[in-house]
């Protein structure tokens, strides 16, 4: 019986992030007007598209016990250097050029941090002013306007149901991510190198390749992001990726990764950033401003991290509890009632 | 023996900034042949292990496997030379589920890329049987099994490498009597197929139940090696220390005092039930137990730091509720931790700053810490426990495990306590700091301070104290008094089935 409510407990727990996300959902269904229609849900998918693709790779630097914060700087880096080349180069060499700087970004940061042992919290935050300082030398403060507006109509208007391609893409990034680090030696490598570097490294796994490959995943995640969002808009501006951060840092934590490294999914980033989107989208259509929907995403990320923290207490308390001693005490206070 | 030995050193050395870790030592073992390492903490038996492991590039001297030179430059090249090693601390992914640990470095795949579920199973379960653990669900994260389960885990995790050479540091430390059984019976078995086996221990009755062979080191040199046949305990020690040790019990002179603290029916539902006993000042009681026996709870809950669920708690005749630490020590009731790592030290601070820690409320002038009341105390602490380098301003996390155990124990004695519960006070340290620990233990009872002391070291239970408690599965059994107290009754009380026979 306790077995089995525990074991409850568990799946309810591994899957907390699918059960919010259904909670918010169908919430949202009963309370909003008009949130059942196929342009507000298509509207849906197109607003967490970006930051969904910027979640994967920051998932993966946190599995490995680190973090990223330039992968708002570097998704607008993507952007403005997307829309910024096309002119001259076309869009083929400018994606090219967009991704090939974000994965630059995160060579250095994943250089730094496995190599030179700098704590990833200032590399990269040292990265993410640099990058912002890169953006303001390139378009001197101003936004960027694509000539070729053709690639914007066919990246978001939907193919099937729902899905226009830049939706479509990110789904199947996921999907692929998702696989590769649940289901492949090389995947599972970095949960290994999250959860304990030194027993990784003498079980032979090249760490500081992990790490460094990490980082360069986040950076190219965040700049293709950045620059699909750009293409889908025509334009780019040095501010695009401001918010973007901190969303998808709380995604991150609420869709189930630890920050102590070595645990977390691709899938329940997505799912927890598809959460926070819908609730900003339903917020929005009740009329609530952008301060609201900060705030409560604030709340949400407020509420997982103070549940974590109490199951952590929780199972602190009962470690190493005895099973036959706790049947005593049961059976004690049972004889005292029967008396 | 004229065999080719499965793993010999010639002459290897490790060089530290400052220090010769390794200094030119030889050193062999036969196939099917246990050999142990015994030495103080920073005799440099870690370091020769870790040469071993891969851990460094820039060693000196030969390493040759089975008669063939190698260079142990990386845990990859060690791996692929048949060697595993067993860490004294554990060396799992917590997070990760036991098959992912057991098979860290060579999960198992299909179509070149993709894990395969029903060999990683398969695999898992065959590397757990050999330890009798195959009860254990393989994908269970680590996090969530018992301590000495995770031991067993490690020690599959190494088997599972099917190595030729197999090192073991410490592989007991969190294990009970039955599973020390268990593993010797296991490394009984490895011998036969032929492995060679390094044993590491500060345990010498241990070593000389399963050692065939034993080497002795000492400030990076090795003393010497002897068939365990041919050597006693005491010449053991001699060896490793360089001086003889006497072990006496003074338990006899001591003088007992007034009762200071007493405890009436204490529980905590699933950890204890319904502990009452009693110290006087000067006393030292030992309590007695195997793992999970409800020892270290039993001291948390009467200092403070886990909640009690009922039974009283009185200190000099008047009843009292510990809620907290900082209450406990204004009541005079100090708690050594177990775990000094973790629980105990600030090991990135200096001796002075962690000496007098606890004391910082006490030295405040209003809002300002005044510092320099506690300059005269640190001073007094590092010679009395002879605390090397005796230096207040050196960071803890570089001193020796032995050294950190006595700065641990100096915070406490710092606090001036009136009872000091002690937790495993010398786990892990080496022979000369154990005897220095002891020193001060029975110093402090002979000013008058209770000493309650939780030990799985039963010679050392057995050595200082003037009565040992015995505790199986949360119950307190009994209590032997000091006359009759001998390794051999504490041993059979503590993992007998039925009552004790000096059960008072």
């Amino acid at each position: 019986m306790d077995k089995m409510n525990k074991k409850f407990f568990q799946v309810i727990n591994n899957y907390r992030i699918y059960f919010l996300c259904s909670l918010v959902f169908i919430a949202m269904a009963i309370f909003v007007p008009n949130f059942l229609t196929v342009y507000n849900l298509t509207n849906i998918l197109k607003g967490m598209s970006l930051n969904v693709m910027v979640a994967i790779g920051f998932t993966i630097v946190m599995i490995c016990k680190e973090l990223d914060l330039s992968i708002g700087t570097t998704l607008t880096l993507g952007a403005m250097f997307v829309i910024g080349f096309q002119p001259a180069l076309g869009w083929g060499w400018s994606l090219l050029i967009a991704v090939l700087a974000g994965a630059l970004v995160g060579l250095a940061n994943g250089f730094l941090v496995a190599r030179a042992k700098i704590d990833s919290f200032i590399v990269t935050l040292g990265t993410m002013t640099t990058v912002q300082g890169i953006i303001f030398l390139y378009g001197k403060g101003y936004a960027l306007n694509a000539t070729d507006f053709t690639v914007a109509d066919w990246l978001e208007t939907p193919i099937i149901p729902f899905l226009p391609p830049r939706v479509l893409i990110t789904i199947v990034l996921v999907l692929l991510f998702q696989v590769l680090l649940a289901r492949t030696r090389y995947g599972r490598g970095f949960y290994m190198v999250g959860a304990n570097r030194e027993t990784a490294w003498l079980a032979g796994l090249n760490t500081e390749g992990y790490v460094i490959v990490a980082f360069i995943l986040s950076g190219i995640t965040a700049a293709l992001g950045g620059a699909l969002f750009a293409m889908s808009l025509s334009s780019a501006t040095p501010t695009i990726g401001t918010s973007s951060l901190m969303i998808v840092v709380a995604a991150t934590i609420i869709g189930g990764t630890s920050m102590a490294g070595g645990k977390g999914s691709i899938l329940g980033s997505a799912v927890a950033v598809l959460t926070l989107t819908i609730l900003y989208n339903g917020l929005t259509n009740l009329g609530a401003g952008y301060e609201i929907q900060i705030l409560a995403s604030g709340l949400v990320l407020a509420m997982v991290v103070l549940y974590e923290a109490y199951a952590l207490y929780r199972a602190d308390k009962v470690k190493g509890q005895r099973p036959e001693l706790l049947k005593e005490v049961r059976m004690l206070q049972e004889g005292s009632k029967g008396s | 023996m004229d065999l080719i030995p499965a793993l010999q050193m010639k002459k290897v050395s490790k060089k530290f900034p400052g220090t010769m870790a390794v200094d030119n030592v030889d050193f062999e073992v036969y196939p099917g042949e246990v050999h142990a390492l015994v030495g103080e903490n920073g005799a440099g038996k870690s370091t020769l292990m870790k040469m071993l492991a891969g851990s460094f590039n820039d060693y000196t001297g030969q390493i040759y496997i089975d008669g063939k030179e190698v260079k142990l430059y990386s845990p990859a090249i060690a791996k692929a030379n048949g060697i595993a090693m067993i860490y004294q601390e554990l060396s799992l992914a917590r997070p990760l589920t036991i098959a992912e640990n057991v098979l860290v470095g060579r999960l198992p795949v299909r179509n070149k890329w993709f894990l395969d579920k029903k060999a990683l199973i398969e695999e898992t379960k065959a590397c757990l049987k050999s330890v009798e653990l195959d009860y254990l669900d393989p994908f269970t994260p680590v996090e969530e099994i018992s301590q000495h389960e995770a031991q067993l885990v490690e020690i599959a995790k190494a088997l599972g490498n099917n190595p030729r050479i197999l090192v073991m540091d410490e592989p007991t430390s969190a294990l009970s009597r039955e599973e020390v059984e268990r593993l010797f019976k296991i490394i009984g078995k490895l011998k036969q197929q032929g492995l060679a086996i390094v044993y590491i221990s500060h345990h010498l009755t241990e070593i000389f139940q399963v050692a065939d062979r034993v080497s002795v080191m000492r400030d990076g040199r090795k003393v010497g090696t002897l068939n365990i046949t041919d050597v006693t305990q005491e010449e053991l020690i001699e060896m490793m220390v360089g001086r003889s040790i006497s072990q006496v019990n003074n338990a006899a002179d001591r003088i007992l005092g007034e009762v200071v603290l007493e405890v009436k029916n204490l529980s905590r539902y699933g950890f204890f039930h319904h502990i009452s006993f009693c110290v006087r000042a000067g006393e030292i009681l030992g309590i007695a137990g195997l793992a999970g026996a409800g020892r270290s709870e039993l001291g948390r809950a009467i200092s403070g730091v886990d909640p009690v669920d009922a039974g009283e708690i009185i200190l000099a005749g008047r009843k009292i509720k510990v809620k907290n630490m900082a209450q406990a020590l204004q009541y005079g009731i100090a708690y050594l931790t177990e775990d000094r790592k973790t629980q105990g030290l600030a090991l990135r601070l200096t001796v002075e700053e962690n000496l007098l820690a606890p004391l910082i409320p006490r030295h405040c002038k209003g809002f300002i810490y005044q510092k320099q009341i506690g300059t005269g105390i640190v001073k007094k602490l590092i010679d009395d426990l002879h605390i090397s380098p005796p230096d207040p301003s050196r960071i803890v996390g570089n001193l020796s495990g032995g050294n950190q155990q006595k700065v641990l124990l100096g915070k406490w004695l710092a606090t001036g306590p009136r009872v000091l519960i002690l937790d495993e006070p010398t786990r892990g340290v080496d022979i000369g700091a154990k005897v220095t620990i002891h020193t001060a233990i029975e110093k402090l009872a002979a000013q008058g301070v209770a000493v309650i002391l939780i030990s799985s070291d039963i010679p050392e239970l057995v050595r200082l104290s003037d009565r040992v408690l015995i505790m199986r599965k949360g119950h307190l059994l009994g209590e032997i008094p000091g006359k009759a107290c001998t390794e051999e009754a504490v041993l059979l009380a503590i993992n007998s089935e039925g009552e004790i026979a000096h059960a008072s």
